[in-house]
């Protein structure tokens, strides 16, 4: 099964010392190929990994895309258009072009989404109006950080 | 499609026979669908280099990565508008 994943669980499994990094990477692991990575998500994971620790870590990840052990999704005309439309319908919100272009996937595949940014995800629906499939929900990723 | 003729081994010949589905018309869709099932299968075990590389930073960076997206951003803007 297909999976859209957001930027936060990549940074998770790439964070060692992540509360969710053991999650983010049994789910990573699990899911694999059919993890879909919109481009906007891998440039804000580019971003994040080497701004806050180099160029190797963010080269790495960046590697694992272009060898399609996680796989890339190019956002057609029909994305980008539906992306925008999702993010001016929820303009309070300030989702920005890769959350809404993470919507924008699962709408299109009708595949679950894998974020920890639950609050987003959780004030805006598919556009059928019902509210967006998560791999992991909130009770479930507090579950899993709590300590033991 | 891209027509190619391979040999196999009798044994994988068998093989491809006996777990041919009755949906599948031909020799070709069966061996098309055990070879992405088996691709699938090792890519999944490949581990990928770049989990768990990078140490330090918050805890829940992850969950927060925008917020600290947004402060990064911030400070970038603050140290160019000293120099």
């Amino acid at each position: 099964m297909r999976v859209v994943v957001d930027a936060g669980p990549l940074v998770s499994a790439a964070h060692i010392d992540d509360e969710a990094h053991a999650l983010a990477a049994a789910l990573l692991h699990d899911i694999g190929r059919d993890l879909l990575v919109p481009d906007p998500v891998a440039v804000e994971v580019d971003w994040n990994l080497r701004r806050r620790r180099g160029n190797a870590a963010a080269r790495r990840f960046l590697r694992s895309l272009r060898s399609g052990a996680l796989r890339r999704v190019v956002l057609s005309e029909t994305l980008f258009r539906r992306a925008l439309d999702i993010d001016e319908a929820y303009a309070d919100l300030g989702l920005g072009l890769a959350d809404a272009a993470v919507m924008a996937v699962a709408e299109a595949e009708r595949c679950p989404i894998l974020t920890f940014d639950f609050a987003d995800f959780r004030a805006t629906t598919a556009g059928d109006g019902k509210p967006w499939k998560l791999v992991v929900s909130e009770a479930d990723y507090q579950r899993a950080v709590r300590p033991r | 499609m891209v027509r190619r003729t391979i040999s196999v081994p009798e044994v994988i010949d068998e093989t491809v026979r006996e777990i041919a589905r009755e949906d599948e018309a031909t020799y070709s869709a069966t061996v098309v669908r055990l070879i992405e099932a088996g691709t699938r299968s090792l890519r999944k075990g490949r581990r990928l280099d770049w989990v768990g590389s990078v140490r330090g930073g918050p805890r829940d960076w992850g969950r927060q990565y925008e917020r600290y997206m947004r402060e990064l951003i911030d400070r970038v803007a603050e140290d160019a508008r000293r120099r």
